[in-house]
């Protein structure tokens, strides 16, 4: 690592504190238009309660839309956790330290806001209940034949182990800050830490913990969203019944994950002034394996495409051919190869432009422009040209509720970050401060190399 | 005899280690004391026992737990509402082992996170004899020892270098 | 040769060794001890030499029987070529992860894993005979290419996955020696003869070393990405296509997955073979075994992964056509074959490898990784046997053919294959050191074992 920095446990703690203990104005503006973002969505799910479904462009040929599409997209993004986290932890990558929580909370809010959408989209959630076997009196029980109903199971496992994941290994951080304030404060974080004292015992169940806890939530993480692209898959819809869905929407999940991670990072390191901790370091090695994961997910890509035209059958070609060569479509399909793959990638091959915060950030979220709409065009054009009688193809165009609900989601995700941020150290404090005792020096002839030391 | 808790807060690990080895020479055994600290240190790095544990037990049981849950919901609700889909038999086995596996994996992570609460020894009521200097970076020697050898103890510590020692009376107050 | 803990700690099996030799010692272990052969190494060139011999003598038997006309008989040859790419071929895939992971403990690892590039010389001799005899496009076969009239040995699409290969083989020579440089150049200075030729200019300056290491890098990404288009197109062309019907666009990946699968197993076997004939004892702790054992299991659990994706898939599609395939692959005539594939590559390592103390072993990941080399034998089988043996074109598959079960030809021709990878790996065992030497010297340079207070620690330096 080029940017090591040698701090000492006060200065961690003093730093790493400093937002959850200090009110910044910039954080007020920033969770001001968060709020009223979240809040333009509420008032459209309100519109949309009191009116009917009718309000959106949804139509009887075009049943997902924009807010299925919005739902897979938080669910990918809900993927930069685990991936980052969990793979990390085992692999023992040091660059993880500052990342990891961050992209935790990121991994809850995304697949809390994801798991929303379903329900708007049901235009009668009241009727949500239905999805769960609780209702013994009516004699009618979920199918658990339908791939609707897996969904919940897979997203409430998920979202209950990272919500988890991301508690146990708070714990050590709530009490440093238990040890740190006092009054009501010093109340909640001494009940949050359940008594944390930093014994052997404690600290080595916080490394089995994340071991554990990682090679359990990783295969989670495949299923959730292999569930959810089978909600497509399992139909026989044109474009949609194919086998290569799950890995090919796990690796574009992983992609937008962790671009979505490389957002955050970037964002965190400018708005939370956190430059000792976040450093190009991170975003190079970020960005090398962005890298890796954009290759893997166009060879998916690709794959979808030549088997998509290798049967020649004549509903999948219609499909195709309104995909690639047909307005709007068309320039959805450029935009997708351009933002996902041959602009980010040739960049992220120079190690100057890795290092590059603000090019990293913007890269990124091209990343994730051209996968939010990789998501529509593998929705979309499948459903309009749904069945081989032309008469009953339609026409899709979202209305302006459907468009605030999807714009809204990224601030419900900003909101609830934010407050997370305001609350509990969004860097891991404890995991920092080891990283800090884990660095040691080689002299080899004239150079210090840097190392670390491991049990 | 009561045994008394007494902390000795030092500075950093070589003192820490010193420590040990003193009280360790007046007769205290490693299940008497503890190292509280700010991060972990690498097993063994003051002389301390490495501490067994049964965390592993805990997400096979939880697995168990949940594939059982899972398999009794997924089959229960096929049989109490037997209505034939798209062709697929009503005891459809491989949608079933999508959320049987999900139960499974969701079982094993619960009892995972219950486990390592568990074997932490927490949730605790009172923190106890405890300094929030541990959190800067300093390092907590605990040790409980019978009241004959206190002073020997507490003078250990004052020995090997204790930036501070607090002591817990039989009473219960903390100095 | 390992270092002592101290006494007076609790602390549990050190997990890290460091070889006691100074530089001058290691480079005389490995130039003269390592590149010697003593009997076992004689008795083994032997044995599997006559082996390979008796495949040429089953090939000919083959090519008399049936020509080069009837693909359905040339099933059997076609899975080992595909067996052999998926196992041994894939595995310096396993080397260039590793030191892009930069784990310090695949040292004695790498060049073990790179020395399989050798194997695909062999392979691509062996695939000839196979684009041969595949069917031609212009018979109503679905494929990705076009027709070409050119003067060609073999037609589209033999003749792409012909170039494929080849330039899969010409990237891993290319690495295999670039890694191999500076080792070829300490033989040329300690033995001469032909490491003369083959050292070059090598003498160790800065600017050399960075060549190397990112020559290594840039390769070793084009050898997985090539690996990996290789792959698609034996699964598409040699396998899919032949079955009217068959569209799974999992199925490259899946071959992918079974590859690199097979590279890790491949890997591990041959690691447990150098430790225990090959004189790396010293280098090859349980360390070793232990770290593949976990990306083992990852690809076993990512192979079912990929098989239940098309499983489950055409289980709920329901149509005729894909009822057909899973007929023809899985339930039908193959469903031997797939039972014990699916055992031996994922029930067994599933089991067995989620114990922790499975995995913390050296025979525990060994025999793991044989099975799974067992299950891809029945993997190949049932992938390129069945479809080899369908002659029907259309959008179905009217009829699923019976079972073919392999002759003495066929037979003869499998083990010569295995074979004759085998005895190339092991001749240039002897002219390339097993144990890379600048490798290993570059560790010992970078990790210490050193005292911290009352116990021990493992320090890894990281130059990058």
């Amino acid at each position: 690592m080029q940017d090591r920095k040698v701090l000492t446990d006060e200065q961690i703690n003093r730093e790493l504190l400093w937002f959850v203990f200090n009110r910044p104005t910039r954080f007020w503006v920033a969770i001001t238009i968060a709020g009223l973002a979240f809040l333009a969505g509420i008032t459209a799910f309100s519109i949309m309660v009191t009116f009917g479904l009718g309000v959106t462009g949804l139509n009887p040929v075009v049943a997902w839309a924009f807010l299925i599409t919005n739902f897979v997209f938080w669910v990918g993004i809900s993927h930069a956790g685990v991936m980052i986290s969990a793979i990390l932890r085992l692999t023992q990558a040091e660059w993880r330290r500052p990342v990891t929580r961050a992209a935790e909370v990121l991994t809850v809010f995304a697949l809390a806001t994801a798991a929303i959408f379903p329900l708007i989209h049901m235009g009668r959630p009241w009727r949500a209940y239905w999805i769960f076997p609780i209702d013994f009196a009516r004699g009618v029980w979920p199918s658990v034949r339908s791939p609707l109903v897996w969904d919940p199971s897979a997203i409430f496992t998920y979202l209950t182990g990272s919500s988890l994941f991301v508690y146990v290994a708070l714990i050590p951080d709530l009490a440093i800050a238990r040890d740190r304030t006092t009054g009501f404060q010093h109340r909640l974080y001494s009940i949050l830490c359940l008594g944390w004292r930093g014994t052997p015992m404690q600290w080595k169940m916080q490394v089995l913990a994340g071991i554990l806890l990682s090679g359990l939530i990783l295969p989670v993480f495949v299923s959730v969203h292999s569930i959810v692209s089978w909600d497509f898959g399992m139909s026989l819809v044109p474009n949609w019944h194919t086998t290569i869905f799950a890995p090919y929407f796990v690796i574009g999940a992983v992609h937008s994950g962790v671009s979505g991670v490389v957002t955050l990072m970037a964002f965190l390191r400018i708005f939370m002034k956190l430059e000792n901790y976040i450093t190009p370091d991170h975003f190079d090695a970020l960005g090398r394996l962005l890298t890796v994961v954009a290759t893997a997910w166009l060879y998916f890509f690709l794959l979808e495409i030549v088997y998509g035209f290798l049967t020649l059958e004549t509903a999948e070609t219609a499909v195709r051919d309104l995909q690639i060569l047909k307005y709007p479509y068309n320039i959805m399909f450029i935009l997708i190869f351009l933002n996902s793959y041959f602009i980010p990638v040739p960049l992220w091959l120079f190690k100057r432009v890795r290092r590059n915060v603000w090019l990293m950030f913007v890269t990124s979220l091209m990343v994730n422009v051209g996968m939010w709409l990789e998501r529509f065009i593998i929705i979309v054009p499948g459903l309009l040209y749904r069945q081989p009688l032309t008469f009953v193809w339609g026409e899709y165009t979202p209305s302006l509720i459907e468009t605030t609900l999807v714009l809204s989601s990224f601030g419900l995700v900003t909101f609830g970050f934010l407050l997370f941020s305001k609350i509990f150290p969004i860097i891991p404090i404890a995991d920092q401060k080891e990283g800090q005792a884990v660095q040691e020096e080689i002299q080899i002839g004239k150079v210090s190399v840097p190392a670390i030391i491991r049990e | 005899m009561a045994n008394r808790s007494i902390l000795g807060i030092f500075r950093d690990p070589e003192s820490t280690a010193s420590a040990v080895d003193s009280i360790k020479q007046a007769g205290i055994g490693t299940q008497d004391f503890d190292i509280l600290s700010g991060v972990p240190y690498p097993e063994g790095t003051f002389g301390e026992h490495g501490p067994g544990h049964k965390l592993f037990v805990f997400p096979l049981i939880g697995a168990a737990c949940g594939f059982s849950v899972a398999l009794l919901l997924t089959l229960g609700t096929q049989v109490s509402f037997p209505m034939v889909q798209g062709g697929k038999p009503l005891i459809a086995i491989p949608p079933m082992m999508v959320i049987m596996y999900e139960g499974t994996m969701l079982g094993a992570i619960l009892f995972t996170v219950l486990g390592v609460i568990f074997e932490s020894r927490l949730p605790r009521g009172e923190v106890g004899l405890y300094d929030p200097r541990i959190t800067e970076g300093y390092i907590g020697l605990l040790i409980s020892c019978p009241e004959d050898k206190f002073s020997t103890v507490e003078q250990a510590l004052r020995g090997a270098g204790a930036e501070d020692i607090k002591t817990e009376s039989s009473s219960g107050v903390h100095r | 040769m390992h270092n002592q803990h101290r006494n007076g700690t609790n602390h549990q099996e050190h997990h890290f060794h460091r070889v006691d030799l100074s530089p001058g010692q290691l480079t005389r272990f490995v130039l003269l001890e390592l590149l010697s052969g003593g009997s076992t190494y004689r008795k083994a060139v032997t044995l599997f030499g006559i082996l390979f011999l008796a495949g040429i003598v089953g090939f000919i038997m083959r090519v008399a029987q049936n020509g080069f006309s009837s693909w359905p008989a040339w099933g059997y040859p076609a899975a080992i070529v595909a067996y052999i790419l998926c196992t041994m071929q894939a595995a310096p895939i396993v080397a260039f992860a590793l030191r892009a992971a930069k784990g310090h403990w695949r040292r004695p690892v790498s060049r073990i894993a790179e020395l399989f590039t050798i194997v695909g010389v062999v392979n691509l001799i062996f695939l000839l005979p196979i684009l041969f005899v595949l069917p031609p496009i212009t018979g109503g076969r679905l494929t990705f290419w076009f027709e070409m009239n050119w003067l060609l040995p073999f037609s589209p699409p033999g003749f792409f996955v012909f170039f494929a290969m080849l330039s899969l083989v010409i990237c891993g020579l290319g690495l295999l020696y670039l890694v191999s440089l500076p080792d070829l150049a300490a033989a040329r200075d300690m033995k001469g003869g032909v490491y003369r030729s083959l050292a070059r200019g090598w003498v160790g300056t800065p600017r050399q070393w960075k060549m190397l290491k990112s020559g290594a890098n840039i390769l070793g990404a084009f050898y997985l990405m090539t690996f990996v288009f290789v792959s698609t197109l034996f699964a598409m062309d040699l396998s899919e296509t032949l079955v009217p019907g068959w569209k799974d666009a999992i199925y490259p990946a899946f071959h992918s997955i079974t590859g690199i699968q097979g590279a890790i197993a491949t890997t591990l076997v041959a690691m447990a073979i150098m430790r225990s004939f090959g004189g790396l004892r010293e280098y090859l702790h349980m360390e070793q075994f232990w770290a593949l054992s976990k990306p083992l299991l990852a690809t076993s659990l990512l192979w079912f992964y990929m098989w239940w994706s098309t499983f489950l898939t055409y289980w709920y599609g329901r149509t005729p056509a894909e009822q057909q395939v899973l007929q023809l692959l899985m339930f039908g005539p193959y469903f031997v074959p797939f039972v014990l594939a699916f055992t031996f590559k994922f029930l067994i390592p599933l089991v067995f490898l989620i114990w922790n103390r499975v995995r913390m072993s050296i025979m525990g990941p060994t025999l793991i990784a044989c099975s799974i080399l067992i299950g891809d034998l029945f993997e190949f089988i049932r992938l390129y046997v069945g479809p080899f043996t369908v002659t029907q074109y259309g959008h179905i598959l009217e009829e699923v053919p019976q079972a073919h079960a392999p002759d003495i030809a066929d037979i003869l021709i499998m083990v010569g294959a295995i074979s004759g990878a085998i005895l190339t790996y092991l001749i240039t065992a002897k002219i390339i050191p097993v144990l890379s030497l600048w490798d290993t010297k570059e560790g010992l340079l970078l990790t210490r074992v050193q005292p911290y207070h009352k116990t021990e620690v493992l320090v890894i330096g990281k130059p990058e």
